[in-house]
């Protein structure tokens, strides 16, 4: 493979605003009730020592995707070019199979049961632009790249690898626990 | 700096006219203020309802929607009922449009050609994005041609809406039209003509705002301090010429020169007798990541971030009355009563429960109703007093938006 292209996902340093929620189901036109990328808050600490952090994620673009093993229909398939998973929607028999295997919850239905994830913005990415949701964030809590290029991306901050059986193209704050 | 002229048209007013006024902001003391006469927004429907200074039977309300954004829904609703004409301008539904007899729908700022766009000493003529998606006008244009109607035509450019714009460009030696052709991309009064030549112009974020030599007026403490007040007689807010910690200004009008302390309408300290019914201290803020105030619940895609009305409320507050995250409850005080969700929000203080302020408004593309704007409802301005004596701040008029309240599964 060329190159992995992958997030690096800070919740350090987001701020739970959720616009890189409104970005990708703008950017995409996605239908009401299903969205491609989702922030979920973790509470630490009792009042009044508490505090939250907030992580956004959506489609993790694998190195050995759980979905694309379990498809009956072939429709997902991992772009050799820059590792970018990728449903052919004209294939999916709308089964629900790949929503299972996920560990992150990636793949959607939406009214057609067929199932919709996040494409990276392959458009954008392939115009030499960022995807919609790190080009809005403000707080530059998600910084896209290569995956041999983002440690570097993440200037002073420590990075590590995201942990996981299918190899997740993410990269998070080695001291975020 | 050189600014267009103001549309409050101050140099006009007399004490007789602020004499006049109802329902002050500030006090009669400090009338008018910076923008004008300056009136309380809940105190003017007060005074539908009082009769003082004088009946008021009709207000035009542009970019307002009083029910859900101040305090004191059950009165405002009166007020509104009581009202012989009421007239509504928005470029939304608004929760007070059911009492309106008019509503008159406004142009967006995006599908008009004015008035300015401005940031610091830069200023341009706005650029219509889209035209109007409906038969509208812009408020601007609405004042200048009701004026002209009722007659006072000598004073509203006889409802010529661009003379109008060329007397607010007056003080910058050019029309409205030559700010738009000549400095497409701005101008910066003073800034010397050969920096924004009509094609090189900098946009505001490249241009200083002030040059090097001189400190912004905020910083030339001198000036800014023997400024003259916005009075008739025009005397200065500081008259000592310097920061005053006693306000001998607010001594003279009556006032505490000093901050003093002044207990909540109810509370712990306040009102101890009520704690037994109503243990929890509520309170809102206006402010959400999807929502300003009282508006934008009916855009889809930021009520799919925040679909329901949640109250804050802290885990061993909720476990106390078996209240799980997402559970419907009813938050009951002595003013009035709500129905909204729970949202176990270890963040709070354990007896203290928050909501955000705003809640009315449905959304049609994903099936979501209206909430009723008062009792069994979700807006939190029906909860609070409307005692004179304890709903305000003396000085500024802000409102209290505190009370006490029991929560319950609904």
């Amino acid at each position: 493979m060329a190159r992995q292209y992958g997030f690096l996902i800070d919740s350090e340093r987001c701020v739970d605003c959720r616009a890189c929620v409104v970005a990708c189901k703008a950017g995409h036109g996605i239908e009401l009730g299903v969205a491609w990328r989702r922030v979920t808050t973790t509470w630490k600490g009792s009042y009044p020592n508490v505090s939250f952090r907030s992580q956004s994620m959506a489609c993790n673009h694998c190195a050995d995707p759980a979905c694309i093993k379990v498809c009956p229909a072939n429709a997902i398939s991992k772009r050799s070019e820059d590792g970018i998973v990728v449903v052919d929607r004209t294939k999916c028999i709308g089964c629900g199979a790949c929503g299972k295997a996920c560990p992150y919850g990636a793949p959607q239905y939406g009214k057609d049961e067929h199932m919709q994830k996040c494409d990276l913005c392959l458009d954008r990415v392939i115009a030499g632009k960022k995807p919609a949701c790190v080009d809005t964030c403000s707080a530059n809590a998600l910084i896209f790249g290569a995956m041999d290029d983002l440690p570097r991306l993440a200037g002073k901050k420590a990075v590590r690898r995201l942990e996981g059986s299918t190899g997740p193209s993410v990269f998070v704050p080695v001291s975020e626990t | 700096m050189v600014s267009p002229r103001g549309v409050h048209l101050a140099e006009r007013y007399t004490q007789e006219w602020v004499d006049k006024l109802v329902g002050y902001e500030f006090p009669a003391a400090f009338q008018p203020t910076f923008e004008g006469t300056s009136a309380s927004y809940y105190r003017i429907f007060d005074s539908v309802l009082t009769g003082k200074k004088y009946p008021i039977r009709t207000i035009i309300a542009p970019g307002t929607q009083a029910l859900a954004s101040t305090r004191g829904t059950k009165r405002i609703i009166e007020a509104l009922k009581k009202l012989d004409f009421y007239v509504v301008l928005d470029v939304t539904r608004t929760a007070d449009m059911p009492y309106a007899d008019v509503v008159i729908p406004i142009s967006t700022m995006y599908e008009v050609d004015h008035p300015f766009e401005s940031s610091g000493n830069w200023i341009m003529a706005r650029n219509k994005v889209i035209e109007p998606l409906g038969e509208t006008k812009s408020d601007y244009e609405f004042w200048v041609e009701l004026g002209n109607r009722m007659g006072y035509g000598a004073d509203w450019w006889n409802g010529d809406f661009k003379k109008h714009m060329d007397w607010r460009m007056e003080p910058l030696g050019m029309t409205y039209e030559e700010l738009r052709t000549r400095y497409p991309k701005g101008y910066s009064p003073g800034a010397g003509s050969s920096s924004q030549a009509a094609a090189s112009a900098a946009p505001p974020a490249a241009q200083p705002a002030t040059s090097s030599a001189a400190p912004s007026l905020d910083l030339q403490y001198a000036r800014r301090f023997s400024a003259k007040g916005t009075t008739i007689e025009k005397a200065p807010y500081l008259p000592e010429g310097k920061v005053a910690l006693y306000n001998t200004s607010f001594e003279k009008a009556g006032l505490t020169p000093m901050p003093v302390w002044r207990e909540l309408p109810e509370g712990p300290t306040a009102t101890p007798e009520l704690l037994k019914k109503y243990p929890l201290l509520l309170s809102d803020y206006h402010t959400s990541r999807a929502y300003n105030a009282a508006w934008l619940r009916n855009v889809p895609y930021l009520r799919e971030l925040e679909p329901y009305p949640v109250l804050h409320i802290h885990p061993d507050t909720a476990k106390e009355r078996g209240i799980a995250d997402g559970d419907w409850v009813k938050v009951e005080g002595p003013h009035g009563a709500l129905k909204v969700k729970a949202m176990i929000y270890p963040g709070t203080r354990p007896d203290v429960v928050m909501m955000l302020h705003g809640w009315w408004q449905g959304c049609q593309e994903l099936g979501m109703d209206d909430y009723p704007i008062a009792d069994g409802g979700a807006n939190t301005n029906s909860m609070y007093t409307t005692d004179p004596e304890k709903m305000f701040d003396p000085v500024i008029t802000a409102m209290s938006s505190q009370t006490l309240v029991e929560v319950r599964k609904a």
